[in-house]
Order: structure tokens, then sequence, then C-alpha cells
């Protein structure tokens, strides 16, 4: 099912070569300004094989972070470099990249196999090998059937397919998928992340951003976190999730003897702390919240104390953001 | 390529049934009770709440589902959830709202709209207001810095004349006075000079003004917000059109009066000049009135066509100058002063020069010209009509 | 293929350890991936080694033309293709040219009406024999009766008498020499008295030693004539129908060339055509596209440009090819083709290419420049090469003009015809001499060059240099600007 892309031989680099050893992909300390607005605050990685998912809100700065990587933008401060080099500077390094932008546009007017064809050309490959490759990566994605349909005619998940096509028809060692699945529908999702599995079983580095958790813990366990311009967390899924369950939990329940439960909560054993931050408000912390929440009712009633809330204010994005940023620094 | 993927599947497998066993082992809930009548919501409920139920007294729930622990991965889930829009969520875990004791239904009504709708005037006051207000505040049609510089600058250079009268008056240099005192060449040189006013200054005006009109409309999708309301096509054209003309009219019929009245001011002139001189003052405003309605019928229809607003611009300098070089060409060539029937610059002075009663400078019968010019109005206002008419309600 | 820990991001030590834990899971994949395609595989990879051997043979200066600028060419032609504003500017350019070429054509077709000045073709008496021919064989111009025999000497056409001496092309004004009686009437030449009261009293009215010529009399070190000065009946009617079709046959060339060709196609096919190039594309989200490859953002642009000139060059020597070939079978020409046009068609050809380079490269760069209001400045430059190009029909030694593109694309014409035409002076001063009303417009449409004052070639080459230093000095400011713009 994969095509044997190493056939047609790579592209021409014309005097390029990656620095060796050096990381794909290498942020270092790289913050990016738009006028008054930070899109990027020193971000500091360096990415090597696999596939790793970036996982961020909107205006995190995921794309911000792609844009960089593929020398659209240029950093504000810091360096950026990509197979060693500056890509602002030198385009050569591209010859190793492919890039599916979050952007929706697409030359319409062009078949799928022109699109794929004219850009591949760009990489230096001669009319027919930039065919033959077009072919192989349009039957890569499952558009070989629709390949001489105009683009324009496409849905939308075979519009997210062609631009995936035209990022992998150089065969790159880096791909670069800035939300790829953003407005598939469910079949068109399965096909893509198929793809971005294989793409990462093939052994290539792929760099693949989302701001939904299910789609990427699809794909990946391998994460970085970006929330308004910074880095907050990077490393496998399973590790940061249990970091997270390390971290205190609190419980706020609000009645009109705060006192008097807290009293009731303390004999319990996975409750370390009470505080009252309001006259009628108690905050319960704990290690091990599930065993708390099913004592809670118990000791509730045991009391006898009259409890009109209970609020898990930990259970936000905005607590989980808090959390992550505090164990950053 | 399946064999290598199998143990990444397998990962993800092991996960999905870890997560099914949790739910399974919570058991089923009781659905909403559907027999209690729905009531409006205590006011401190959360209205966004869709799960509102009694906390199982025994059970752990989690964003309405029984059984799932508040853990690393419920938290990342409430942060990077499903779907789209549920980023500003937050998770209501065991909420003890007294009042929510079952499931509630808001009953949702519709009422056709009884209001009073503001008359048609008002509506169409509305747009017009919002196209020429925009030259001076925001918050309505935008223009850019560009446009409106031009047009400020346009305005200003056509009191020139007005200008230097009144230097020539102060300074009692009567060449001057001579020279740009109101006379029927000056009047007409006002509206209808080929240099400099129309060959730079009115049709830039015109082209930057109309470039995005109606075709930005087009492009954006913004005529839905005009025809969701109730204004009909004609009156959406119509006011696009006097909108165009109203600011293309304190250019050049204003700056006309200023400069007529200005004259009669400056040399302190009696009612029997007044008299004189009114005659060739009002056909140089028809001529004004003329010019403007054909430089805007053009000009809209340009942008009418058009989904960007540089093409209807270029096109429309490229009429009034362009059909200008070629009839200039043909008939310097080979002596066919009929050529000039294409230009509508040329057919408006000719009109101009026959109404103020100047020298001709076309050697074709005036009413030549005044048939082209009505034909070249009717074609531009049939395409405007037919364009606007076709414009889609949903962005093309 | 775990990210690596940068420096200045500590990672919590559990995590560290969890990705140790996953790291072999990853990278297992990736190793068997070889394996997986071994015996089918053997072949194909040799393939690909020998395809890699003889790469190097192939990365000619043309093949490596060929993937990358055709590549975008060709795609800005197709992309061209599909806006029909494209189509409606070549269109009315088309239309344009037919339009000028139909006037012209009648205009060739129809004579112009000469003058008699001394009333020698007049018939008075009626006899058939015309006034000037009934004196020659000296018989009576007032009585019917009295006329040459019709046996011996048949009638002339009254024409043979009007226009008597054809003005002589030959460019060679300096031979004062000019001029020739050839229908007798000053010489007396085959007339049957030679001593007639009717032949001038004074054959050498303008003294110049040459009797019955016409005289150009000339400032010696400008070449300037400021005198022609004809001897009695020699000459007669200077805006002969020759006269007259030759200038206007060559103001037709002048003008078209300058006005059609230079100035209104080549301002309006760039401003339709080649200021959306990198604008468009930035506009719509689509640069990305052509830059995200290891391709120069100078390179993209130059190629854009190629597109557009393969779409504009040919179109416009298409245009020309025609003209050329209908005005040259219909001029005034001895042949059946007018050979001797083509220099000034090839200077034409050649200015408008320059032209619609330069206007092409700097429109695009306008857009380039700045999106927002590069539409604006693209057309305040239309306007102000409007305005130069008329200033320079008029006086093309004013300053100002030398910063506009149109100036130089006229100034190539002017030179094309000077060295098509070294007599191109002398007619005009010929026309402006004996105006008699005949306004030809061969003093709107040509002015000597003035770049190199005296020569043709040197300003033809200074012309050609400065419209070329105007295409890199667009591109060189579009490169830099462009390499330096972020695509958000």
């Amino acid at each position: 099912m994969i095509p044997d892309m190493s056939q047609v031989g790579r592209p021409t680099d014309e005097g390029w070569a990656p620095v060796p050893e050096a990381p794909h992909v290498m942020l270092e300390g790289v913050t990016k300004v738009y006028g008054q607005v930070i899109g990027l605050n020193d971000v500091s990685l360096a990415v090597k094989g696999g596939v790793t998912g970036i996982l961020g809100m909107n205006g995190a700065g995921k794309s911000t972070l792609f844009k960089l990587i593929v020398g659209r933008l240029k950093a504000s401060q810091g360096t950026v470099r990509l197979f060693g080099t500056d890509p602002w500077k030198n385009p050569a390094p591209y010859a190793r990249v492919g890039y599916v932008s979050e952007s929706e546009q697409l030359y319409d007017w062009m078949t799928g196999l022109d699109f794929v064809t004219t850009l591949a050309r760009l990489f230096g490959y001669t009319r027919d090998e930039a065919k033959e490759r077009a072919l192989h990566v349009l039957d890569f994605v499952g558009l070989a059937d629709v390949a001489n349909k105009q683009i324009g005619k496409y849905s939308k998940g075979m519009r997210q397919r062609v631009k995936i096509a035209h990022s992998l028809v150089n065969d790159p060692d880096l791909i670069i998928l800035d939300e790829p699945l953003a407005g598939c529908d469910p079949l068109a999702r399965t096909t893509v992340m198929n793809v971005v599995r294989e793409l990462g079983a093939m052994g290539k580095t792929v760099l693949v951003s989302s701001h939904i958790l299910n789609e990427i813990e699809r794909i990946t366990e391998q994460i970085i976190i970006l929330h308004n311009g910074r880095l907050l967390a990077l490393g496998n899924l399973h590790a940061i999730r249990e970091l997270l369950d390390q971290h205190p939990h609190r419980i706020l329940l609000r009645t009109d003897e705060p006192r008097k439960l807290g009293t009731a909560f303390l004999p319990h054993r996975d409750v370390y702390g009470v505080r009252f931050p309001k006259p009628d408000e108690l905050v319960i912390e704990t290690n091990d919240l599930s065993s708390v929440h099913k004592a809670l009712p118990a000791i509730c009633i045991a009391s006898g104390v009259r409890v009109t809330a209970i609020e898990n204010p930990d259970d936000n994005l905005e607590s989980l953001l808090g959390y992550l940023m505090e164990g950053r620094s | 390529m399946d064999d290598d993927m199998s143990s990444i599947d397998d990962l993800f497998d092991e996960f999905d049934s870890e997560v099914q066993r949790k739910k399974e082992t919570s058991g089923g809930e009781t659905p909403a009770d559907a027999a209690a009548p729905p009531r409006p919501p205590a006011p401190e409920t959360e209205p966004a709440s869709e799960t509102a139920q009694d906390a199982p007294a025994t059970e752990t729930e989690y964003m309405g589902q029984a059984g799932l622990q508040v853990t690393g991965q419920a938290r990342l889930e409430a942060a990077f959830g499903s779907g789209e829009g549920d980023e500003s969520a937050s998770a209501q875990v065991a909420q003890g709202a007294p009042s929510a004791t079952g499931g509630t239904i808001f009953h949702q009504i519709y009422r056709p709209w009884r209001g009073e709708l503001n008359p048609r005037w008002m509506r169409n006051w509305a747009i017009l207001r919002h196209h020429i207000y925009g030259l001076f505040s925001k918050g309505h049609r935008p223009y850019p810095l560009m446009t409106k510089l031009v047009i400020f600058g346009v305005f200003i250079s056509s009191l020139a004349d007005l200008g230097f009268m009144a230097l020539g008056s102060i300074t009692g240099a009567e060449e001057i006075e001579r020279m740009f005192g109101i006379s029927r060449g000056n009047l007409y040189g006002h509206v209808l000079a080929f240099w400099f006013r129309n060959a730079c200054s009115y049709p830039i005006v015109t082209a930057l003004i109309i470039g995005g009109i109606i075709s930005e409309d087009r492009q954006h999708g913004t005529s839905a917000l005009y025809f969701s309301r109730p204004i009909n096509r004609r009156d959406y054209a119509m006011m696009k059109f006097l909108s165009v003309g109203i600011i293309l009219g304190v250019i050049i019929i204003f700056s006309l009066c200023m400069y007529y009245l200005g004259g009669i001011l400056v040399n302190g002139e009696g009612w029997s000049y007044l008299i004189d001189t009114s005659g060739m003052f009002l056909a140089a405003l028809a001529a004004a009135f003329l010019l403007v309605f054909t430089y805007t019928s053009i000009g809209l229809a340009l942008s009418s066509v058009s989904q960007g607003k540089f093409f209807p611009a270029v096109a429309f300098l490229g009429i009034i100058l362009g059909t200008k070089l070629v009839a200039f060409l043909i008939s310097t060539l080979f002596d066919r002063s009929a050529i000039y029937l294409i230009s509508p610059y040329d057919n408006l002075a000719h009109v101009g020069q026959w109404m103020i009663g100047v020298n001709h400078t076309y050697d074709h019968p005036a009413v030549w010209s005044l048939v082209m010019l009505l034909v070249m109005n009717a074609i531009s206002l049939y395409v405007l009509s037919a364009r606007v008419s076709s414009l889609e309600v949903t962005r093309e | 293929m775990i990210p690596e820990s940068p420096p200045d991001t500590p990672m919590p030590d559990a995590l560290e350890k969890q990705l140790a834990d996953v790291r072999p899971r990853f990278e297992e994949p990736a190793a068997q991936e070889p394996a997986a395609q071994e015996p089918a595989g053997r072949i194909s990879q040799m393939q690909a080694q020998a395809a890699q051997a003889l790469r190097p043979l192939t990365n000619t200066v043309w093949s490596k033309l060929d993937r990358k600028a055709t590549a975008i060419a060709e795609f800005t032609l197709r992309q061209y293709r599909t806006k029909s504003s494209t189509w409606v500017v070549l269109g009315i350019g088309l239309l344009f040219v037919t339009m000028v070429l139909m006037f012209y054509a009648e205009a060739m077709a129809t004579g112009f009406e000469s003058y008699d000045n001394d009333g020698d073709s007049e018939d008075w008496d009626g006899d058939g024999y015309p006034t000037g021919q009934e004196r020659r064989y000296g018989t009576s111009p007032w009585n019917a009766d009295d006329h040459p025999d019709p046996a011996t000497v048949p009638p002339d056409p009254a024409s043979a008498w009007i226009d008597e001496d054809p003005i002589d092309f030959d460019g060679d004004f300096r031979n004062s020499n000019q001029g020739f009686d050839d229908d007798g009437d000053c010489t007396g030449e085959g007339w049957s008295d030679p001593n007639s009261p009717d032949l001038p009293s004074r054959k050498d009215s303008n003294g110049d030693g040459h009797p019955c010529n016409v005289y150009y009399r000339m400032n010696a070190s400008t070449g300037m004539v400021y005198a022609i000065i004809g001897d009695p009946n020699v000459d007669e009617d200077p805006n002969e129908s020759v006269f007259l079709k030759e200038a206007l046959h060559r103001s037709f060339l002048l003008g078209f060339g300058k006005v059609g060709f230079t100035f209104l196609l080549g301002i309006f096919l760039p401003l339709f055509l080649a200021t959306g190039l990198v604008r468009d594309e930035m506009e719509r989200g689509t640069m990305h596209y052509l830059l995200g490859k290891p391709i120069a953002r100078a390179e993209v642009l130059t190629y854009r440009l190629l597109g557009y000139v393969t779409l504009t060059w040919p179109y416009v020597t298409g245009l020309v090819v025609i003209s050329a070939i209908v005005s040259g079978l219909l001029a005034p020409s001895d042949g059946f083709f007018r050979w001797q046009d083509l220099t000034i068609w090839l200077g034409v050809l050649v200015a408008s290419w320059m032209v619609l380079l330069a206007y092409g490269s700097i429109f695009c760069v306008c857009g380039l420049v700045s999106p927002k209001y590069g539409v604006f400045i693209a057309i305040g430059l239309g306007v102000w090469e409007f305005l130069m190009a008329m200033l320079s029909l008029v006086d093309p030694t004013f300053p100002l003009t030398y910063l506009s593109i149109s100036h130089w694309g006229i100034e190539i014409i002017n030179c094309a015809a000077l060295l098509a035409y070294p007599d191109l002076i002398w007619m005009i001063q010929v026309s402006e001499f004996y105006g008699f009303g005949a306004d030809i417009a061969l003093q709107v449409f040509w002015s000597p060059p003035s770049a190199v004052k005296g020569s043709a070639l040197g300003s033809l080459v200074v012309s050609l240099f400065v419209l070329t230093l105007y295409t890199v000095f667009a591109l060189f400011i579009g490169q830099a600007m462009f390499k330096r713009r972020e695509l958000d």
C-alpha cells in the first residue's frame, strides 16, 4: 500500500546537505511577536523521528510554531533550525519537508494530479518524475480514482488528503500537518489518521497539531502542549497524565457550617487539608479525588450539615493549564 | 504495514477497553422523569447544563457519565475534549442544585415579529448614510485611507480656480482675475476640461470609490446582510448609486457652485450680472450632473460585474482614458472626428460644449454625442440592474 | 525520536522515565520497515541507485530550468486561462487592433484630392485636351476647334497636369537639386514652341543655378530645411496624394506603435495581468504552496513573471505581425509588400516587449510591496504613465518624462523609425513648410531621438538599457521585500 518512494530518488538538493546528527526540528528560545500579541513565547524543543502531536487551544501558537518551522514567519527572538539550517534564510531544507497548512485554500481550478505534479516539479523533479510521484502519493492517500477531477469538486476530506498528498510527494523526512483533521467527517478523519500513523510507522518525523485530545491520542502518544504561546508539557501522553494525577485535587462545598463539615472530613485518610476561603465555603484538598468523592455523600449525611453545592474547581481547562504552568516554572 | 502498527493499536485497544469497562461497571442511568412537568430553572442553576441530575449517593460521576472518575485523563478531556467550541465549557461535577430533581426541557416558542417596519426611505437612508459617513467616521463602510486622501485632495484641487480668482482679486492682479474669472470657458473647464481634471482627478476618484462598492459585497458575501432584510434590490442599487453620486457631486457639482458663488462675491457683482451669467452657470450645472451620472453608472456597472475592487477601478480608468486615447489616435491619424463617439468623456465634453456654448472641438453633430451618451448610460444601468438582481444572498 | 529535552525546559524526572519506557515501542516499527520490503525491493533499490548515479548528467541548465521555471510559468499560464478577466483584456486588445487596422485600410483605399495651382489641367474649351497640353502644342486653350490631332497626340488625363512632380522619397535631401518638371511647362521641353509666351520668363527664380527645380535651403550645421523654393510651375502641388499617403502611412506606424502598442497595450495588459501575480496568491493564502519548496522567493517572483511574459509577449507579437502584414500589403509601395516598414515594426515589437516586462515587474512588485495599497499605487502609476506618455509625445526632451517607462518605449520607436527612414525629418519639414492646411500627424507622432543627440542607434541602446534597468530595479526591490515578507 505504501509506495516505494526510493525508486524515483530524492529531490536535487543542489549543494545543500542536512547537518549530520542535527535534530529535524530545533527551536531554541523562540519568541514570535505579532505587534502587541505574543504568538510564541520562549519555546525550546527538538524533534527527531516519530509522530509528535501538538496540542493547544485556538491561538495557542500551534500554527505559529509550524509557520516558523517552515519559514513562513521570522522568529522575533531565538533560533529556528530545520535539519540544522535556518529555514527563513535558506529554503533548501524544504526539500526534506512536507507541510500541510491549516489553510483551506487550494487551487480549485486544478485537478488533484495537476496540483501535486506542478508542486512536485518545484522540488526539482522533471515533468515525468513529478507525475510518477504524484500518482504514487495520490494513490497512497486514496485519491487515485479522483486524481483527474478538479479540486473545486472535492469534498473536504478529499481536500485535506490532496494537501497531505502534495506534502508527501518529495518523500520528506519531516512532515508537518497543521490541523489535518479540522472539519473532516468521521470517515475522512479515520482515513487521515491512518495515513498519519502509517507515515509514523515508515520512520518519518511527523508533527501533527490539533486542539482535540482524542484525535492526537489515536495517532500518537508523544505530545507537546502549547498554551498562550508557551510550552506547557512535552513528552509521553501517559506520563503527563500520571503527573496530573499526582497533583493535589480540590473539592469545593458550599454550606452554612463549613467548619463543622470540615471537621467531619478530616478523619478521611485521603484528605490532607481543609480550607475556608469564604464564610460559606469549604475546600477539601486531597490526593485521591475518587475515594473522597465516594465517601463524600456519607460524610455529609453523617455530619448533618446542609450542603448546597459541590464543585470541582480543578476540572476545567484553566486549572489544568494553571497547574501545567506551575509545574513548568 | 498493518503488522507494524499492531503494537500501537494494541495500546489503544487496551486503553479503550479500560474506559469501556469503567463505564459498564457504573450501570445504566435512569432516564429523566418524562412525566415531570417542565418548570423554569431555579435562578442558581446553570442553564447551559444539559444533564443536571441528582448525584447518586454512592456513585461518582463526571460530565454526566456515572462511574467516570476525575483523573488526569478526565482533566485532559475537559481541556481538549471532543469537538470544536467546547474549549470554554467547564466540567460540571456532582452539582447539587436543589431544584434539579430531574431532567428539564425548556420549551422553545418562536413568535413572529409583529413590530412596525420603518418606512422605506428610512431604511434606504440607513444604506446611504452607511456609505457616506464612512468617509468621516468609523463604524460605517470603511474606505481605505488612500481613498479618503485622494477624495480630499481632489476636492481641494477642484476648488483651485476659486482660489486663484480670490488671489487675483486680493492682490489686484487683473491678469489672474481675468484668467480665472467666471466665463463660459472657465465654467466648462471646471467641469469638463480634460487636462487636468478629467485626465486625472475625476476618473481616479471615481475609480477608487466605485472599486469595491458592489464588488466587495459580492466578494465577501455581505450583500446577504442587505437582502436578508426588508430591502429590495432596486433600493440597494439606487442607494449605492446615490452614495457614489453624492461623493462625486460634492467634488464636482458643489465645487462648481462654490466657484460661481465665489466669483460673484469676490467681485461684488450685482443682480444684472447674476441674470446674465445664470444661463451658462445652469448649463454648466447640467453638464456636471450629466458627468456625475455617467461616471457613476459606468463605474457601478463595472463594480457589479466583478468580484474584487481592482478590476472595476482599472477597467473604469481603461474605459475613460483608454477610449479617449484610442479616439485620439484614430482621429489624429485618419481625421475621423466621429471616433470620439466611443469615448464617454468626449461625448460628455461635446454635449457640454453644446450646452454651455463654447466652441466645439468635434466635427460631428452634438446630437450624436448625446445619443451615444444615453446609450452608454442605458447599457451601464442595464448591466447594473441585471447584475444586482443576480447577486446571491449566499456567499459566491 | 523522542524530543530531546532542551536545556532551558527541564522535564520532570517522572516524565523522563516515562519517555524512556515508551521509546522502544515507537522505534520498533520504524526499524522493521526496511526489512518488510526485502525481496521485491532489491531490484527497485538498484534501479534507484542507478537513477541517482545518472542524475548529474541530466542536471544541465536546461533541465533545471525545466523543473522549476517552467513549472511555475506553466502554472501561471493555466491560472490565467481560468480567469475571465484575462480573456476580456486580450479580447479587447484584439478588438482595438482590428479597429485601428480597419480605419487604416479605409484611409489607404480613399485617394486624396490634388490641387491644381496653375489651372493648366482645366479644359476650358471642352475639346478634351487640358490647357497645359494645348499650350504645349501651341493650340488655343479657348477654341474648341483648335487642338492637336487626336490621331498623333491623344489627350492627356487632367491629373497629368496636376501631380506633375511626385516627390522622390530618396531621403537625399542634402542634394539641393530636388524635384523635376515632368510635364515640361517650365522647361518647355517637348513644346512645339520653346519660346512660347506661356512659358515662365525666369526659369531659375530660386537662383540655385538649376533651372526648373525645387531648392531646399537649409542650415548647414543642423541640416534643418528652412526654405523650400520651387521654380514656377515646378512642384506645383506639394500636398500631393503620394506625399500625404506616405506621411499618413508613416504616422500610422508611429502613432499605432507608440500609443497603441507601447502605451495602451503596454500598460493595460500588465495592469490587469501582472498586478495580481503575487498579491492574489498572498491574499488568498495559497502562496505557501509555492514557497514551501526548496526554491528561493526571488525565483518564484521571477518565474511568475516568466509566466506572464510567455502569455503577453506572444500575444503582442501576434498583434504586431498581423498589423505588419495588413499595413505592409496596403501601404504605398513599389512592390506588393512594403519591406522597409519591418524595421519600424521590429522597433514596435521590441518596445512593447520591454515595456510589458518593465510594467509587469513594477506592477507585480506594487502588489507585493503592499497587498492592501498596491492596487492604488498601481493605478496612480498608471495615470502618471499616461500623463508622461502624452507629455513625451509633445516634448520628449522634457526631463520629467525620463522617469517614466512610456517615454523610453516611445523613444525606441522614434529610433527605429529614424533608422528605417532617415528622411523623416525632411518629410516633417516639407509638410511644415507647405502647410496648406494639410495637418499631417507626423509631427505629433514623431520626434527625433533625444537620449543621445543625433544618434538613433545610441538612443536606442540607451532606451533599451534604461528599460532593462527599470525592470531589474523593480525586481530587485521586489525580491528584497519578498524575502522579508512574512506569510501569515
